[in-house]
């Protein structure tokens, strides 16, 4: 599904990423952990197309992604949920949810994805009429993932999507997120700071350290290597 | 605004809760429908009542300043579109609106298409020159955008001096307004011209708002990656709300030197491109109802501010200052009073008063969304779509058996 392969960032004469190769699979949850300034955002709006990449590639579906702009990768069906909440405060709910069915979604069944995203989120079907502002932090997180999900996507890229929230919502939400990606379905790339409840539902995880790929593992080998853990994660 | 989850008192006195009964009914049909098309359908047919009869009982010069008026609503119901809605800075529309009267003086003297026609291309030269400067505009940030706007409104008033021999050089071109019909004053038949054109740009306009082009505007306005990765591509709006913004004016530059009968640079200092942008904010920006009284103020400001002046006997020169001042004073005055312009400040009246009357028309709705966006600018649209919200929520309510 996704390929990335040797990709390198530089801001300046700063390396934010360097050499990173992975793969994420259909139905499949890739975690990128790491400490702060890993490079786990910059890897993530690399592939949606917010940051050039210096070298290597990322492909999409046989596609290449590296060089394209955000619209057009989006219009492929790769969803950023961006960091912070990027819901549009102005706009009210039901326009957030909408606005993410223009691209992918034909006018006849635009209605009908805003209606099964509301099935998912109970919450935000009450609230759609609200401007996003007056949202609280997790309702903001699952608008953000709704409008993402609004474009019927194939490839989830979530960023923190647990930054600032309760752990009962950050808990819910990782189960929301593992009921979306079965199957050969949705896939997903999720970069967490919050490595336990990462670890509790992805597939598959890898650790950059100053952007850098240090670890490429199924998440029962970060639970069985104490040393592992306490060396990247910290616990 | 003082929107509050519970409103205490809203029904402590059964008194008033009996009143707001009885009144319920009949102040609810009173609301406009919440389908875009008819709802400007029916504010286009209650504007132009309003004009005629506006319009057959003054004299001819009250006539021509209504006309500028509706002139004036079309440049900056175009402007409160970029600045407004898409969030994006024009200190040169003044510019646009040259290249509207230009263009018009200048089919004027070397066609002979009808009217119509004169003004359409008008509106999309404009355009076009509103989209070549919104492709580099797009990529600016609002200080350098103002930047370049501004030095759009500076240097392009230079090329009628430059070229002399096709724009006519400091005298300018000269214009005919249209013959008016019968017995009409021909002030009287322009200023219905003017207010018809400007009735429907601002329809035209409410209906774009209205849009998913007007979501995706706003979209872009408030965050430009989150608008990106939802597949909006960023640049392309921006040109299109400056394309857009630019057609307005042009069609606005046009139609003001139909009154004028002359066209030169002078019509168009610098002061006028900020004047509009003060007169926008004036009003109400992202509000197309408030472009009238922005509309007004360009309009009424220095008749206003001569008389001050001469009620004050002051010397020419004070007097000229004065004039230029008065605008700024009356902004700030504004600003402090009704951050949202005049027409968020009617608004808000508004709502008090329906509260008081009609009493909650559903469950309260904490923090309501039309109030304004967070940080505190003001929006028409999201007034617009909270009186949407409670009008679907009522039609739900009564369909329920």
């Amino acid at each position: 599904m996704l390929h990335v392969e040797g990709l390198s960032v530089r801001y300046g004469p700063v390396r934010a990423l360097d050499d990173v190769s992975f793969e994420a699979r259909p139905g499949k949850i890739t975690t990128v952990l790491g400490a702060n300034g890993a490079g786990k955002t910059t890897l993530l709006r690399t592939l949606s197309g917010l940051v050039r990449n210096h070298r290597g590639t990322a492909s999409f579906d046989g596609q290449r992604i590296t060089g394209r702009a955000p619209e057009s990768i989006a219009r492929l069906g790769v969803s950023h949920v961006p960091e912070g909440r990027g819901v549009i405060a102005e706009l009210t709910v039901d326009e957030n949810l909408r606005l993410g069915t223009f691209v992918r979604v034909r006018r006849g069944e635009r209605r009908a994805v805003v209606d099964e995203i509301y099935e998912r989120f109970p919450q935000l079907r009450d609230k759609r009429h609200r401007s996003a502002s007056t949202l609280s932090g997790g309702e903001r997180q699952m608008l953000v993932i709704g409008r993402a999900l609004a474009c019927r996507p194939r490839l989830l890229l979530l960023d923190e999507p647990s930054l600032g929230l309760s752990p009962i919502v950050t808990a819910q939400l990782m189960a929301t997120l593992r009921e979306l990606t079965t199957g050969d379905g949705l896939g997903a790339v999720l970069v967490e700071q919050n490595a336990r409840s990462a670890l509790s539902v992805a597939d598959w995880a890898i650790v950059l350290n100053l952007g850098r790929v240090v670890v490429a593992d199924r998440p029962a080998r970060f639970a069985a290597d104490a040393d592992l853990r306490r060396h990247y994660l910290g616990f | 605004m003082t929107a509050s989850p519970t409103r205490p008192g809203a029904e402590a006195a059964p008194s008033g809760a009996r009143k707001r009964v009885a009144l319920r009914p009949l102040a609810r049909r009173l609301r406009l429908p919440s389908q875009p098309l008819v709802r400007h359908s029916i504010l286009f047919v209650l504007g132009a009542g309003l004009f005629y009869v506006l319009t057959v009982n003054v004299g001819a010069y009250s006539d021509y300043q209504i006309g500028e008026i509706a002139v004036y609503a079309i440049v900056l119901g175009g402007l409160s579109v970029l600045t407004g809605l898409n969030g994006q800075f024009s200190l040169g529309h003044g510019a646009f609106m040259i290249i509207g009267a230009y263009t018009l003086a200048l089919l004027q003297l070397h066609t002979h298409v009808g009217l119509v026609e004169e003004l359409v291309i008008a509106a999309v030269i404009a355009a076009a020159a509103g989209a070549v400067v919104g492709v580099p505009a797009a990529r600016l940030s609002p200080p350098y955008l103002a930047g370049v706007t501004l030095m759009l409104a500076l240097g392009l008033p230079q090329l009628s001096a430059q070229y002399g021999s096709v724009f006519g050089g400091e005298q300018g071109l000269t214009t005919t307004p249209p013959p008016a019909p019968g017995t009409l004053s021909p002030e009287r038949w322009l200023a219905w011209i003017q207010l018809f054109c400007a009735l429907v740009v601002l329809v035209l306009l409410a209906n774009l708002v209205r849009s998913r082009f007007g979501r995706a505007f706003r979209a872009v306005r408030d965050d430009e990656v989150a608008a990106a990765v939802s597949g909006i591509h960023v640049a392309r709006t921006k040109v299109l709300a400056f394309t857009v913004s630019a057609g307005c004016a042009g069609l606005g530059g046009a139609l003001l030197v139909l009154s004028t009968g002359v066209v030169n640079v002078g019509e168009f200092p610098l002061s006028l491109s900020i004047g509009l942008l003060a007169a926008m904010v004036f009003g109400g920006a992202g509000s197309l109802v408030g472009v009238w009284w922005g509309a007004v103020a360009l309009v009424y400001m220095p008749t206003w501010s001569t008389s001050l002046s001469q009620h004050l006997s002051l010397g020419t020169s004070a007097a000229a200052y004065l004039s230029d001042s008065f605008f700024g004073v009356v902004l700030i005055i504004a600003m402090l009073v009704s951050p949202a312009g005049v027409q968020g400040g009617i608004r808000r009246i508004g709502q008090h008063l329906w509260r008081t009357v009609a009493g909650p028309a559903f469950e309260p709705v904490p923090n309501d969304p039309s109030l304004a966006a967070p940080d505190g600018t003001p929006s028409e649209v999201a007034g617009v779509e909270a009186a949407t919200v409670r009008m679907d929520q009522e039609t739900k309510e009564r369909s329920r058996p």
